[in-house]
């Protein structure tokens, strides 16, 4: 049964139009900019870079729609997010650029894979069952056949490609306590959370540790409301992170590099004081698109990337993409808020705090506000497994919006119809 | 391209992205304002939608009083607890005292959460994790106070024992109204352009015969505000009930 005029459709239908038209305007301007650049000898890519992505992101965000159930203010704003970092690395590095579109592509099909596994799952018991063991095996592997790169364990390779299982994990992480905070099973959440937390401490991957416990909290929080057990996590979590500064040397570096990185600046602190130099060479507007010299930046492509478009669109651009990410999560937690089942709203909520909080990490860790991490920028950075778990991260909260929608048309549906029983 | 005009178009597009992204932002901020808007009217327009049934207090205390309905949400938690989805103040009745989740056609399961003990249908539930169903028709004692349960009709409830005279429930007499004014609206609005195309074809006029022109009024990318036909201004707010707007695009086309 549909409810509503069909005009009110479409203005909503219009609307969404402008806006996909406006995104789709920033990129054709952005990637034909990049094609007037002057080089050597020219590179045809960057003619079609002008019309490949604005027409997979003209796909994405009107078609795509018509195809399956899909939030389509979501679906923009992820697509927006997704094409500028392909248009930031693109702008620095051709190969890395183009990769990056094909993760782009793969991950929109994860999201529609975790959208539908999510809308059409009827019983959850045997599916959370099942993640548990899954899941800890996925830590697991980095562990046995992983090798060490930057201080950090937490990488496997197979047949050429680089995979970060504790990406992939954070989705099934919020599946697992979604199921057993809704079902008021504390002692297992809090048991599988211990367990994962020691894998990455083993791993040394302190960026997702801190991700993965921030999240727990968040949900419990919802789930219970209980400010004393949180006060307690948050005390044991202070405790943890003496412990850790005070076992891990590489903490102990980044600690002091947060303190002061111009103490150590030629080495250690080299990183963190090229990107403030970035950010503030950019100024208000930014040097402009293909200006500038990120590649001074070590590593400039996953974990500095916010200073790389502060430096070329500007402070002003940069605070508009937080805006950007400000927006997702209120529609995530509107998504949460709407939700008739307590596990479906603590699982949207977990996804927008879990993008909530690495989004406040990264860039936090980029500006100097906290130490770094070392975890990535959702949809902007570059890397396969990033933007697959946050393409999955909104591909489960596109599921949740859809299974609102359903629940609410019959709802809607009953009450009126019991008056005719 | 030199490099000198490169980098002067370069700067010069610094302000274009600045401000599309700022219109970016600014429309998906609205875009957002207005759905959550919308939902709320539209949730607050069909009260009951969402709630399985109701729970009349038999037997109250100072804070409970007799008489009280309480709306059944579909899934939640009771207790005496401020965040409790149906909060039974009662010194008896711990903070979270049991938790519950409709299933269809079998009622309502409740499992008790704390160390505590309620009674359905007079039989004692004693104990962290015991579950029973609550029917329709049944009784709840919660701490000091007796809960009466009905649920909707239309949702495969079975009657509880002793209570297979119990009407079932029809829901809030306001959200039928709505649902008959929407029904309203939209037939007038499909009679209006149905009459617009008949209007069209009576009169011969070589504007209206071409089909190209008929298709526009269906089609999705004809712009409203280019022409007013019939002389009415579609876009007015008197044409629309705001309660009875379509949240299908919200997590899907239906």
């Amino acid at each position: 049964m549909e409810i509503g005029s069909p005009r009110i459709n479409k203005k909503r239908d219009r609307a969404a139009r402008r806006l996909s038209a406006t995104i789709i305007a920033f990129f054709i301007t952005g990637f034909g900019l990049i094609a007037l650049k002057p080089a050597e000898t020219y590179d045809y890519r960057n003619i079609v870079m002008i019309f490949a992505i604005p027409l997979v992101l003209y796909f994405n965000m009107n078609l795509l729609p018509k195809l399956f159930p899909v939030d389509r203010l979501l679906m923009c704003l992820v697509s927006f997010l997704c094409g500028l970092g392909v248009l930031i690395l693109y702008s620095t590095n051709i190969e890395r650029g183009i990769q990056q579109a094909v993760y782009y592509g793969v991950g929109t099909i994860f999201m529609l894979f975790c959208l539908m596994f999510v809308r059409f799952i009827p019983k959850w018991d045997i599916v959370s069952w099942l993640i548990y063991p899954i899941s800890i095996a996925l830590l697991l592997l980095p562990l046995l056949f992983g090798r060490e790169i930057n201080g950090a364990k937490n990488w496997i390779f197979f047949s050429g490609i680089s995979i970060q299982p504790s990406e992939l994990v954070k989705i099934t992480l919020i599946i697992v306590f979604a199921y057993t905070m809704s079902r008021y099973q504390k002692l297992s959440w809090m048991l599988f959370l211990g367990v994962c937390m020691l894998l990455l401490m083993r791993q040394k991957d302190l960026g997702a540790l801190l991700i993965y416990f921030s999240t727990a909290l968040v949900m419990y929080y919802a789930s219970s409301g209980s400010l004393r057990i949180i006060a307690m996590f948050i005390v044991a979590g202070i405790g943890a992170a003496i412990y850790g500064y005070k076992k891990f040397d590489h903490v102990q570096k980044r600690v002091a590099i947060w303190i002061n990185p111009w103490a150590d600046y030629e080495n250690s602190g080299y990183q963190l004081v090229q990107s403030l130099v970035a950010i503030a060479s950019g100024g208000l507007l930014g040097m402009g698109l293909g200006l500038g010299n990120p590649s001074v930046i070590p590593i400039y492509y996953t974990d500095f990337i916010f200073s790389v478009i502060c430096e070329q669109f500007g402070i002003l651009f940069g605070g508009l993409v937080l805006a950007i990410y400000a927006i997702l999560v209120l529609r995530g937690s509107f998504i949460a808020r709407s939700s008739s089942t307590r596990f479906h709203s603590l699982l949207a909520l977990g996804c927008t705090a879990m993008l909530c909080i690495q989004t406040f990490v990264i860039i936090g860790g980029v500006i100097k506000l906290i130490p770094l991490t070392g975890i990535t920028m959702p949809f902007v950075s570059y890397g396969g497994s990033s933007l697959l778990s946050s393409m999955g991260l909104v591909g489960v909260l596109q599921g949740v919006a859809c299974y609102n929608g359903d629940t609410l048309h019959g709802d809607i549906y009953m009450s009126y119809m019991d008056n005719y029983v | 391209m030199t490099k000198e005009v490169f980098e002067l178009t370069s700067l010069a597009a610094r302000y274009w992205f600045v401000f599309l992204l700022f219109v970016i932002v600014i429309r998906s901020f609205l875009w957002l304002g207005r759905d959550n808007r919308a939902w709320t009217r539209k949730v607050k327009s069909v009260p009951s939608a969402g709630n399985v049934g109701e729970a009349i207090v038999l037997v109250g205390n100072s804070q409970v009083p007799q008489g009280q309905i309480i709306s059944i949400p579909r899934e939640g938690d009771m207790g005496s607890g401020h965040g409790c989805d149906i909060q039974i103040k009662s010194q008896l009745v711990k903070k979270h005292h049991l938790c519950f989740r409709f299933e269809e056609n079998k009622g309502l399961y409740i499992q008790i959460i704390s160390n505590a003990k309620v009674v359905v249908d007079h039989i004692e539930l004693s104990g962290k994790n015991k579950k029973a169903y609550i029917l329709h028709g049944s009784y709840l004692v919660i701490g000091d106070v007796q809960l009466k349960f009905l649920f909707f009709a239309g949702l495969g409830v079975p009657y509880a024992p002793n209570a297979a005279n119990e009407a079932y429930m029809v829901p809030n007499p306001v959200a039928m109204q709505a649902y008959m004014q929407q029904m309203h609206m939209d037939n007038l609005y499909t009679q209006n352009m149905y009459n617009q195309t008949n209007y069209a074809n009576d009169t011969y006029n070589e504007q209206y015969v071409d089909s190209e022109q008929d298709d526009k009024y269906y089609d999705d990318e004809y712009d409203e505000d280019a022409e007013n036909i019939d002389g009415i201004d579609n876009d007015k707010e008197e044409y629309i009930d705001p309660d009875m707007e379509d949240f299908s695009h919200i997590g899907g086309e239906r």
